[in-house]
This record gives C-alpha cells, sequence and structure tokens, in this order.
C-alpha cells in the first residue's frame, strides 16, 4: 500500500516552547489512523497544521499535493477536518444546511449536493437527523453528522480531532462500522489521548515530546507498553491485564473482552 | 453539607428518587445527566424536594454550587479575565484572591505566564483546568465534576485525583459524575447508579462493585475487574478475589490458573 500522507522534517513551535521537531510520519491509504499522544502533546495542533489553519511550509504533503501557499486551495480539496472540542461545531440550525454548507462553498448545483447528502447519509445511517435541527442531535449523531460533513466534497483523507472522547464504548464500536466503509475511498486519522479503543484501528502513530516514538498496527505498539507508561499514557486495565498476562505467558494475545478472557484463562 | 432528595420526580427521567449526599466522603454518579439537570435548574423539579443542609433548594445558587463542565465555552479574551469573571458575577470578593489563583496554577502543574493567554490558544488540558480553577476561586461549597477523567492521561488522572481528594479533605461537597465505572470504582467512596428513571442502588462504591449480582441485571457499565472475578468465581468455580489493581489481579491469576 502505498503513502497518502507524508510528513516529513515538521518543526513548529509556539512562544518559546517546541512542539514538534523534524516530526516525520507516514499514513497509508485506505486506512484509520490513530493519533496518540498525552495532554498537551499537539495533537490538536498538529491536526490545525493539516488543515492549513496554522502555518508549515512544503512539510506535508497528501496524494502528491504539497501544502504550501501556493497550492492551499489544492491541498484543501483534498482534506476534511473536524475538531470535536470545540463549542460551537455547527454554523446552521438544520443538518441539511450543515451538511450542504462545503458543497455550497465550492459552487455545486442543488442536485448535485441533494445527491451527494443522500449519498453521505446513507454512509453514516444519519438518513433520521437529516431535517433535525443540530440541536436536537445526540452526541453520536453529532458525531456522526460532522463527519459526513468533513466528507462531503469526498476528500482523500480526514482528520478527525479527538472524534471519540464522548462516545459510549458501544457507539464506539457502531462508529468504526461506519468508517470501515469510509476509509476505502478516505484514509482516516482521529487522534486521541485514550487507548481504550486502539485495537480498533488499521494503525497507530505516538507522538511524543514533538517526535514520532511509533507508527504501526496496535499489537505491535502495545509491546512497548513499558515505554508507553513511561511517557505518561494511561492503559486501560484490560490492555494492561492482557499484556502482563502475556508476558508470564498465560495469553498469548492481547483480549479487551472480560467474557473471552475468562474463557481462555479457564477453558 | 448535605444535598437530599425527596421523593423526587422529574419529567419522565427520574421517578420518586430518595438520597442523601454528604461531605465526608467522595460522591459519585452513573447515569447523572438528570440528576445535574435538577441541580443545575430545581425549578424543573416536578414533585418532592431537594434540600440543601435541610434548606429547600428552589433557585440555583452559583456562590454554593459550581458545576465544572469541560464543554462550556470562555466568556471572556483572556484567562485571567476569565477566572476573575467567575467571581465577580457571583460577587466574591476576596483580597487573596490573586495568590489563591498562583496557587491553584501551580497545583495543577501551570505557568503564570497562562493568565495573559487567549483561551482559544490553549491545550484541551489546559482549558478544563482553567475551567476548574475557575470554579475553584470562588470557593463553593459543591462542586460537581462533569465526566471527569474524559480525555485524561495517567499523569493528570493522578493530579486530578490528588485535588479531587485535597478539596473534600477542605470539607466540600464533591460529586465526580462519569460512565465509565472504572473511573468510579477507583476515585469514589459513595456512589448513586441510576438506570432507567430509579436510583437503582447506591452505598458503599466497594460494596457495589464486589456485589455484582445486584447490577447484572441491567445495564450498567462493571468495574471490569470485577466482572472478570465475578465471571471466573461463578461459570468457572475459581476463587478470586475483588481487585481494583492490576498487579493484585495478576497475582490471583496466576495462583488459579
Amino acid at each position: 500500500m502505498d503513502n497518502l500522507v507524508e510528513i516529513n522534517n515538521l518543526s513548529y513551535s509556539y512562544k518559546d516552547k517546541t512542539i514538534f521537531h523534524n516530526l516525520q510520519i507516514s499514513i497509508k491509504k485506505e486506512t484509520t489512523n490513530l493519533i496518540l499522544g498525552t495532554n498537551s502533546s499537539g495533537k490538536t495542533t498538529l491536526i490545525r497544521i493539516l488543515s492549513g489553519i496554522l502555518p508549515s511550509e512544503n512539510s506535508i504533503n497528501v496524494n502528491g499535493i504539497i501544502l504550501n501557499k501556493k497550492n492551499i486551495k489544492k491541498y484543501l480539496l483534498s482534506i476534511g477536518a473536524v475538531f470535536f472540542d470545540d463549542v460551537n461545531k455547527f454554523l446552521f440550525d438544520k443538518v441539511i444546511d450543515e451538511l450542504a454548507f462545503p458543497l455550497e462553498n465550492l459552487n455545486y448545483n442543488k442536485k448535485d449536493i441533494m445527491n451527494r447528502i443522500n449519498e453521505v447519509s446513507k454512509l453514516l445511517e444519519i438518513q433520521n437527523c437529516i431535517d433535525k435541527k443540530t440541536g436536537e442531535l445526540t452526541i453520536f449523531e453529532q458525531v456522526k453528522v460532522l463527519i459526513g460533513m468533513s466528507i462531503m466534497h469526498n476528500p482523500k483523507v480526514i482528520f478527525l480531532d479527538n472524534a471519540l472522547s464522548k462516545l459510549t464504548n458501544n457507539e464506539v464500536k457502531k462508529l468504526f462500522k461506519l468508517l470501515d466503509r469510509i476509509k476505502t475511498n478516505t484514509t482516516i486519522c482521529i487522534t486521541s489521548s485514550d487507548m481504550e479503543h486502539i485495537l480498533s484501528f488499521d494503525n497507530v502513530i505516538v507522538i511524543n515530546e514533538g517526535k514520532t516514538l511509533f507508527n504501526d498496527i496496535p499489537n505491535n505498539v502495545l509491546q512497548h507498553d513499558n515505554e508507553l507508561a513511561r511517557s505518561g499514557f494511561y492503559i486501560p486495565p484490560m490492555i494492561d491485564l492482557s499484556l502482563k498476562l502475556s508476558f508470564y505467558g498465560l495469553v498469548d494475545e492481547i483480549i479487551v473482552d472480560v467474557d473471552r478472557m475468562v474463557d481462555t484463562l479457564w477453558k | 453539607m448535605e444535598i437530599r432528595f425527596e421523593n423526587v420526580f422529574y419529567k419522565n427521567k427520574l421517578e420518586n428518587i430518595n438520597l442523601k449526599l454528604n461531605n465526608d466522603k467522595i460522591n459519585g454518579i452513573y447515569n447523572y445527566n438528570s440528576f445535574i439537570k435538577l441541580m443545575n435548574n430545581p425549578k424543573l423539579l416536578e414533585k418532592g424536594n431537594i434540600f440543601i443542609d435541610d434548606k429547600v433548594y428552589k433557585n440555583f445558587d452559583p456562590k454554593i454550587i459550581s458545576i465544572v463542565d469541560k464543554d462550556k465555552g470562555f466568556y471572556t479574551s483572556k484567562v485571567i479575565d476569565e477566572i476573575y469573571f467567575y467571581s465577580k458575577i457571583r460577587n466574591y470578593k476576596s483580597t487573596t484572591i490573586k495568590q489563591d489563583i498562583i496557587c491553584w496554577l501551580k497545583e495543577f502543574g501551570l505557568d503564570e505566564s497562562i493568565l495573559k493567554r487567549i483561551p482559544h490558544s490553549l491545550s484541551q488540558t489546559e482549558k478544563y483546568f482553567i475551567k476548574i480553577i475557575c470554579n475553584l476561586i470562588y470557593k463553593p461549597k459543591i462542586i460537581i465534576f462533569k465526566d471527569i477523567m474524559n480525555g485524561m492521561d495517567y499523569n493528570n488522572r493522578k493530579l486530578i485525583k490528588k485535588i479531587i481528594n485535597k478539596l473534600n479533605e477542605e470539607g466540600i461537597l464533591i460529586i465526580v459524575t462519569s460512565m465509565d465505572s472504572n473511573i468510579l470504582y477507583d476515585l469514589t467512596e459513595e456512589l448513586f447508579i441510576f438506570d432507567r428513571k430509579k436510583l437503582l442502588i447506591s452505598g458503599n462504591t466497594n460494596d457495589i462493585y464486589t456485589d455484582i449480582e445486584k447490577l447484572n441485571n441491567s445495564k450498567v457499565d462493571i468495574p471490569v475487574f470485577s466482572r472478570l472475578t465475578y465471571k471466573a468465581n461463578k461459570e468457572k468455580g475459581v476463587n478470586l478475589f475483588y481487585r481494583k489493581d492490576v498487579r493484585d489481579v495478576i497475582k490471583d491469576v496466576y495462583k488459579n490458573v
């Protein structure tokens, strides 16, 4: 698989503080990626840079388009981004207006906009939300609508900052079923400081002290549990238990499901 | 300090709720939305009574109750103004307010220079900590922390736990809310679990999470190690003890596998 996103030697400072120093990240096509970092490690800053909100010159390449002043319009068409912690996430009263907005901005005609709204709402199972007011949506519906907005213009990659933090475990499971459908067209990157859902991702990029600590499949990243704990990550109880039991040779894979763990330990 | 619900009814969300929370212990609430709504606006109450220290609670009193909610925005354009704003609208005056702010910043590991920053430029964690400080500075008697550990890493979980304990020792009535039973198990001493309009169970947190039978038929979240112990005991006849710490669970499993 080819790399879709390449970040090369990205450096960024805020006042006297270095946030990234020669950061290198590559992200493969058609994958779901967790960008994992402890609190204040620069995850949101990274997404702001990747979205062109904060400056960077020639360090970022998405699908062959380098992010710089000259390419910014072309670049922005290839990405989508949502900041889930922003207080005012919605601009309009109605979901349908919210979904239409990205394409209206790109001068699509009404028919094409409606067709795309129907496609996206079917993909994300939000058909019943289309005519609702944004203020009436549940948190899970809000997340799905915001993701819907970010893929309306068919970008190559979407960057979702902290998309999972307010969802229940069940909602995250449902969301991943939907993301699996999206990723065939649009690569997905989600930031989090939480490892609770790490095994649901195809790939994990751990950033720590301004650099990439790991960029690998979840199981391989978790083998570095001591280093992750030393770096200040909170390791969820079942993952922690699994890793420690596997160290003692009592299980041979990471098991997060309690029922499966009991059945594996006492057959 | 005590909050008491007597036969409380609220829309079709709470039905005949009786409970008592006090500042002796750290209180936890699971499935907390309706509770917070009522504490924020007691006028929503349809039947029954809420008392604070034996006085009927009719109007939200921001001088007494503080609800720390990460999702609320900032009202001003500078961190220091934001902190003062919370005190100003509550008419709180103190000669030590500046020192208090600096003490709390230290407690949260934040540099004084943050006071001059624009709230929008802060990281999510810095925003959360500033919001907590805004709510502590006017010295409320009851503090409700909504979704307390959501998005926090290991070090910040430890820090928040330390601060919660400190506030509780100072006599503040602390209520932490979460949908994650592992967090409530770790943090609270007294627990109130709401499930479908009812108060399903309340009491000592340890007792609740080591007596899983009562929770088993509900949809409420159960701490993973308690579930593991219960299932091993019940279905496999393995005699594990109920533990909170992963190291203790491993020792138990190792002995019994």
